[in-house]
């Protein structure tokens, strides 16, 4: 108890003292942003614990993705709906970008073999190490049927499967 | 004499015309007083004829005797010989129509010379009462002609014309006597020939001032009723007509085309009482539309003249009537929508409007609530009216289509184009602003068009849409997003769809939540391994996407273990379902529903409770669980616990001593505040009266405050940005810096000096800025580095 409590002189003292209260929560409706964990050097935060939820409130520095130079938790150029019409997916090096930026840069530099020039192999946007699906919480990007079904007719499909 | 009926402020009299009378008559007087038709006015006008040298008469100021003076002077000129002999002429009916014209000349001489005589005698007394009294006897036969007229129709007419029946029966006696000397009266001028040029005056006075009064009273006031300008028009034929007629003799009646004269007339003494009336006639908009066509219809009859001192009219009875702190806003919408309405019946070309409502544009650009208003009556199906339908209209036209409308046009270009000539120009009265009509959406008066014009753009709408609807959707525990889909869907086709993408992802976020809530419970139902006491879930979520949301507002808060464990239950399953997506809470948003039982052993070591329903914010929930492990707490340990800031714990503590659960005492020393629960007796004794009290307007206003303090932070990187490079500035640069810098990015500069320094004083009060006493604003570290070396 600390100190104060002594200090109290009202004459209901008594009563007060063996006066207990409980709460029964009826209904709680909160109100709850989601993000996609990313920070904003690109890299997932992966330390999911309690005290980063409580902590994670005032983290304002969103994540963009350096494709569209968006937020991850906007939604990419040719998207209408952010979250699941426009995920995000993680390479293996841990970086991550908008599904559709990445694809659409995958496959400009597949465009680009054709015609002769640029990389042999596909390569992260930012760190130009080879691209791989999956990074480090393979499950995440390709664990749900929803976002194979986006992959199919792009080269990441095989990536994916690779990575879960 | 005074006339029956009210008086209203006549024309005014043109004391120029009478003094040029008067000097031309006293010129002639001096020439003429010799000859014996000035003896015979001396005779019959006054009695000191040979007063001075002019022979001027004292003129009684009595219209009665004139009717009396006139037969004399007719019968004069009836026994003059030049007369007898016309007579004869015309009774013989000659052919010989020199010599007719000879003796008519003859006898125009000495009519003429009669007229001099007598006016030249009459004029120079001082009131031009002569004339004057010519004016009231005119007057006062119409009116007896009117009321006569009146007594006639009075079975078919109704009331609205009889009120003025039982004024005052002195006059009762002069008409009927004037009407039974009406017919000699007429015939004694007719002989005389003055009223086409002497007596213009007077007599056009008297004409215009009855039919004043008489339309006055057949039309103020009366707006829902068809057909007032033909009452009007038929009054004019049956009375004005005739008497006129009658007064003016049938040659100079054709010649002047007096019926014309009378129409117009007329109706420009139905405009006149219009026009005192155009406030009125707004604000009864639907039922007053008979009003308004036969407004404009008398309008056009009179050739458009009046339009220019119609939209003056109507701006200074809006601007007095209307345009005033007390008004409310909505109220100031509602007259203009239907002032445009008005208008757009009235007046097709739309000039009118632009001018007429110009200074309600202005006014409502000036106040702060006016977009609140329209969107909230534009969406709110109850209590929105006017603009409500208005959104629903069918033809309802994209605003920038309609506003596009002349530049899309598919006609080429001709060069021979003129524009139209504008119906306000011809007067001249207010032509410096026609050259603002400029789109030809406000020429058609789209009402949505119009409201949002008072802003210039549509962005600003879109901006306190959004911020409404996240209010509204953030409220919505039912997640029902129904209506406002549909409000979206109708404001889409007018504001197009790409602006208000942000609110649609909102409304789809809402719409998630209640998937994933439902999803949420199901799951938590099933593998629900607590067994017997395993309560249902009770924890949902407003899931947002947070970059299309207006910013929210924010405050650090740490939950109560036992709220964590139940909220965190959310976030886990959500994170499992939508992985790697995880939520972050805010966390004193939002609503809470709780039970509070508060219980105790009474004397006899029974257990008694008192059990109340309550709901509150979720901050005030979290504080209240803190009493269950402890029956006090002081708000300072309070403040600790939840992370809260003391000031909001001792605000939202006074919620839970509204409800009796608490009760706060202050300590005697140091400044805490002790909380600690009331007893069951005490919080069942209150029961009954605990009121309802509404939580503090703050935590409701989710968003407002927040969106334009970051709106004002965006200028505060500039601000310092500005004050780093160039040291100290005045407000009015940093004003005009900012005007021209912020305004090619996305954040518009578009506050006034007075917002900026109250910013600026602000950002002094946070030790970011520094004010020296000559107004010049510098950066504080700046400041402080320099000191030292001093």
């Amino acid at each position: 108890m600390p100190p104060t409590m002594i200090t109290t002189t009202s004459p209901n003292n008594n009563n007060r003292n063996n006066t207990k209260l409980k709460i029964k929560i009826k209904r709680w409706h909160g109100v709850a942003r989601w993000t996609w964990g990313v920070g904003s050097s690109g890299e997932r935060n992966n330390n999911n614990n309690d005290d980063d939820m409580d902590h994670g409130e005032m983290d304002d520095d969103d994540g963009i993705c350096i494709v569209c130079q968006g937020p991850y938790e906007g939604a990419a150029p040719g998207c209408k709906y952010p979250g699941d019409e426009c995920p995000v997916v993680w390479g293996r090096c841990g970086h991550a970008f908008h599904l559709q930026c990445v694809s659409a840069w995958l496959r400009s530099q597949e465009q680009g073999d054709a015609s002769g020039g640029g990389s042999a192999t596909p390569s992260c946007p930012t760190c130009r190490a080879e691209w791989e699906y999956g990074g480090s919480n393979s499950a995440a990007s390709s664990g749900s049927g929803n976002n194979g079904a986006v992959l199919t007719n792009t080269r990441g499909q095989s990536a994916g499967e690779s990575g879960s | 004499m005074a006339s029956a009926s009210t008086p209203l402020p006549l024309p005014p009299y043109n004391p120029q015309i009478y003094k040029r009378l008067i000097a031309r008559a006293n010129e002639r007087a001096k020439l003429i007083s010799e000859r014996p038709t000035s003896a015979f006015v001396r005779e019959v006008f006054g009695t000191n004829a040979n007063g001075n040298g002019g022979g001027v008469v004292v003129v009684e100021h009595d219209w009665h005797t004139l009717p009396s003076k006139l037969l004399k002077l007719a019968n004069y000129l009836r026994e003059h010989p030049s007369f007898q002999s016309l007579q004869q002429q015309q009774l013989e009916n000659a052919d010989n129509s020199n010599c007719g014209d000879k003796r008519m000349e003859s006898f125009d001489t000495v009519r003429r010379q009669l007229a001099a005589a007598v006016f030249a005698h009459t004029m120079k007394s001082k009131n031009n009462s002569f004339i004057d009294n010519f004016r009231r006897l005119f007057e006062a036969l119409l009116n007896a002609r009117q009321k006569k007229w009146r007594m006639e129709n009075s079975m078919m007419m109704d009331d609205s014309m009889g009120i003025e029946d039982n004024s005052n029966n002195d006059n009762n006696i002069d008409e009927e006597w004037l009407l039974q000397e009406e017919e000699q009266l007429y015939q004694s001028l007719a002989i005389s020939g003055w009223v086409p040029i002497q007596l213009r005056h007077p007599f056009r006075e008297a004409l215009q001032s009855v039919t004043m009064n008489v339309i006055q009273q057949l039309v103020a006031g009366n707006y829902d009723e068809e057909g007032i300008l033909d009452r009007v028009l038929q009054w004019k034929n049956d009375i004005l007509l005739p008497w006129t007629y009658s007064v003016i003799g049938p040659d100079t009646f054709i010649n002047e085309k007096w019926e014309a004269q009378l129409e117009y007339i007329a109706s420009e003494c139905f405009i006149h009482v219009r026009m005192k009336e155009l406030f009125d006639l707004t604000t009864d908009y639907p039922d007053s539309l008979p009003a308004i066509r036969e407004l404009s219809v008398a309008l056009e009859r009179t050739g458009r003249l009046w339009y220019a001192q119609l939209s003056v009219e109507w701006r200074n009875a809006l601007i007095s009537r209307l345009l005033h702190p007390g008004a409310e806003t909505s109220q100031i919408i509602e007259v203009y929508i239907s002032t445009i309405k008005v208008l757009r019946a009235m007046d097709p070309s739309g000039e009118l409007l632009q001018v007429v409502t110009q200074p309600v544009r202005e006014y409502l650009h000036g106040r702060t609530d006016t977009i609140r208003c329209i969107i909230t009556s534009l969406t709110d199906e109850e209590n929105g009216g006017e603009l409500y339908e208005e959104l629903r209209r069918h033809d309802a036209k994209p605003l920038e289509e309609a506003q596009l409308d002349e530049d899309d046009d598919d006609e080429p270009p001709t060069f021979d184009w003129e524009p139209l000539p504008s119906i306000l120009k011809r007067r001249g009265v207010i032509s410096g602003q026609v050259g603002r009509v400029a789109s030809s959406s406000r020429r058609s008066g789209d009402i949505l068009a119009m409201l949002v014009g008072i802003y210039g753009s549509k962005e600003l709408f879109v901006k306190e849409y959004s911020i409404m609807l996240a209010d509204k959707l953030l409220g919505n525990l039912e997640f029902d997003t129904d209506k406002d889909v549909h409000n979206l869907e109708l404001l889409k086709l007018r504001f197009g769809e790409a602006s208000l993408h942000q609110c649609e992802v909102m409304v789809k976020d809402i719409d998630d939540s209640k998937r994933i809530q439902s999803n949420i419970h199901s799951t938590l139902h099933t593998h629900d391994r607590r067994g017997d006491f395993g309560d249902p879930p009770v924890v949902d979520a407003a899931i947002v996407s947070h970059n299309f949301w207006p910013a929210l507002q924010r405050e650090e808060m740490k939950y109560h273990p036992t709220i964590k464990s139940k909220v965190d239950e959310f976030s886990i399953e959500y994170a499992k379902l939508k992985n790697p997506r995880r939520l972050i809470w805010m966390k004193q948003l939002g609503s809470v529903e709780i039970e509070v039982e508060a219980y105790e052993e009474d004397a006899d070591g029974n257990l008694v409770s008192h059990i109340k329903d309550v709901s509150c914010t979720p901050a005030h929930a979290n504080l209240l669980a803190y009493f269950e492990d402890r029956s006090e707490w002081a708000s300072k340990a309070l403040s600790i616990e939840t992370k809260m800031s003391e000031d909001m714990v001792r605000k939202r503590m006074g919620f839970w001593v509204n409800q009796r659960v608490v009760q706060s005492r202050r300590l005697r020393d140091g400044d805490d505040i002790m909380y600690n629960l009331v007893s069951v007796s005490e919080a069942s004794d209150a029961n009954d009266t605990s009121f309802q009290q509404d939580d503090d307007g703050q935590e409701h206003a989710v968003s407002i405050g927040a969106h334009e303090e970051e709106a004002m932070k965006v200028y505060e990187s500039y601000i310092i940005g500005m004050l780093k490079n160039l040291g100290q500035l005045p407000l009015d640069r940093i004003h005009s810096m900012l005007k021209t810098f912020v305004a090619g990015s996305d954040h518009m500069y578009d506050k006034t000096t007075q917002q900026l320094a109250v910013f600026l004083k602000q950002l002094c009060k946070e030790e970011k800025l520094e004010c020296s006493p000559d107004g010049l604003y510098q950066l504080v570290s700046q400041n402080e580095s320099r000191k030292p070396p001093r």
